[in-house]
């Protein structure tokens, strides 16, 4: 691995993320707006109730800050819909003349461009738990590595996930429908609006095979102390068996897909 | 009828680029499917859990549901596929060739690309709608019925003025897709009923940012929640005033825009 590339993307990334301040004063802004809403509809729902659902009134405003702050941190819409439309449009080639490879420029992406975000999550979560008393256990000293754990392996899942979608627009040659469809499941079928203990017990059942819950439902549950120790090994050992099957999906995907790869253009 | 015939066009040409990428296409249809559902199981989930929410009962949210996905529905199909892309066309300077085209920019900025998929919103909006009459879980007489089609139509000219407002930003700002989210964000606290919120958003939402009259209005106007005058206008009047600021705004940035293509 190109250590020194990888660095650089990052930094890079970082840079011109910090470069468009506009954008980013929007992404908080909106996010804001995000968190107005969904604490709306909890709050509606807690109006005189101790325990919803296996989720206690206290931890509330907690689970929907930490929720909102998983996903915002996690989701790279934005970049795998762009490289998909680069597949499709030939200019693709680009990233395979650079000193280090797709997969890895991506992640490096991803980490610059979700830097300044988690840097902004941290300060918030700092101030939510010592100025409000949150009952999150996060910023315990047995809670921080077990949410930090759980926060790493669910970002990584999501994005090889992102990546065998960009890779299979080598074969599909459109796959922009397939990234929809995880923006659309992120939200609700994660655990990051609703807690998964809410939904329909059919729909609990069909979410456990696959890897949702690992997105959203670990590692938020994780931070609010709300997962048993059994309960958060067991999901550990899940997300590195889908994190390493996507991997290895990814990895065929790319380089069989590279081999049918036609760019176009000088 | 000019408008029509290109509108038409547009639609033609926009029905054969999609069906250019067959699996995306048949794709994008599921994923509409899929989008309602997700939206129909997010109410089913709180109601499990709670039998009335926030002066909503559940056969009243799904008529709700049903009303946001007429709006949604049509805001999809027919805008805002346009709306995402304006802002790289001022960016690159291909603006200039909506320019050169014999028909106004507005339209063709507009109303250019027309997203079919979403038409699936449409379908699933008279399902839910019509389930939720045939059932009797809301009553709802033939008249308000019929108010109620025109309210969400102003409510959806009325969305539209703002996206194009919002869209307009491109001209004086480089980057926009952040304030299209922004936007977006906004026109998402109207798919709620505004009395969730507290009192200064319901505020806000009545009274600068009108997104309580794309759906929620109009749902409660018919649910006879809502009554009067006032109520029954509002919708129509928040429409002249989104237009007439549309247009001002357009033409300013028309003004503005220096082609970047020589």
């Amino acid at each position: 691995m190109n250590l020194r590339s990888f660095k650089k993307v990052i930094r890079n990334t970082i840079m011109v993320d910090i470069e468009y301040r506009f954008n980013y004063y929007m992404l908080i802004l909106s996010t804001i707006l995000t968190l107005i809403m969904e604490w709306a509809v909890f709050e509606h729902v807690f109006e005189g109730r101790q325990n919803v659902g296996g989720l206690p009134a206290s931890h509330a405003f907690a689970f929907v800050l930490f929720g909102m702050i998983i996903r915002t941190v996690q989701v790279l819409w934005g970049k795998a819909s762009q490289m998909i439309d680069e597949v499709r449009e030939g200019t693709f080639r680009r990233y395979l003349l650079q000193p280090i490879s797709h997969p890895l420029y991506f992640i490096a992406q991803a980490i610059g461009a979700k830097t300044n975000t988690f840097l902004a999550a941290i300060v918030i979560c700092l101030v939510y738990k010592f100025a409000f008393d949150s009952p999150a256990t996060f910023l315990s000293i047995d809670g921080l590595g077990p949410t930090f754990i759980s926060f790493t392996l669910s970002c990584l899942l999501l994005w090889m996930i992102y990546l065998c979608m960009v890779y299979a627009s080598f074969y599909l040659e459109e796959s922009q429908f397939l990234l929809l469809t995880l923006n659309i499941s992120i939200g609700v079928f994660s655990g990051t609006v609703l807690p998964l203990s809410w939904l329909p017990d059919w729909l609990k059942i069909f979410l456990s095979y696959t890897p949702l819950p690992l997105l959203g439902d670990w590692p938020l549950r994780t931070a609010l102390g709300l997962m048993p120790s059994a309960e958060f090994f067991h999901s550990l050992q899940l997300a590195t068996l889908w994190t390493a099957i996507l991997a290895g999906l990814m990895a065929i995907l790319y380089r069989r897909g590279l081999k049918r790869y036609e760019a176009f253009g000088g | 009828m000019k408008y029509l015939k290109f509108w038409f066009s547009f639609l033609r040409n926009s029905l054969i680029r999609q069906l250019e990428y067959k699996a995306n296409f048949i794709g994008r249809l599921i994923i509409e499917v899929f989008w309602v559902g997700t939206q129909i199981i997010f109410f089913k989930a709180i109601f499990l859990q709670i039998d009335s929410f926030a002066g909503w009962k559940e056969g009243e949210i799904y008529l709700f549901v049903g009303c946001l996905y007429v709006v949604d529905g049509l805001h999809v199909t027919l805008m805002s596929d346009n709306q995402n892309k304006f802002g790289g066309l001022i960016r690159m300077g291909m603006f200039d060739f909506y320019l050169l085209r014999p028909i106004s920019s507005f339209f063709i900025s507009s109303f250019r690309f027309v997203n079919l998929p979403g038409i699936v919103n449409l379908s699933a909006a008279a399902i839910i709608i019509g389930y939720t009459l045939n059932q009797g879980l809301v009553e709802i007489s033939l008249p308000s019925l019929i108010l109620l089609f025109f309210h969400l139509m102003a409510g959806l000219g009325l969305l539209m003025c703002l996206a194009v407002t919002a869209m307009a930003m491109a001209f004086w700002a480089t980057q926009v897709e952040n304030l299209n989210w922004l936007f977006y964000e906004l026109y998402r606290l109207g798919w709620r009923p505004e009395n969730l919120y507290p009192t200064w958003m319901k505020r806000f939402l009545l009274g600068i940012f009108p997104a309580a009259f794309f759906i929620s209005v109009p749902a409660q106007i018919a649910l006879g929640k809502l009554s009067g005058p006032f109520w029954i206008a509002a919708p129509f009047l928040w429409f002249v005033v989104a237009a007439t600021l549309a247009s001002i705004v357009w033409k300013k940035g028309l003004k503005r825009y220096e082609g970047a293509l020589s």
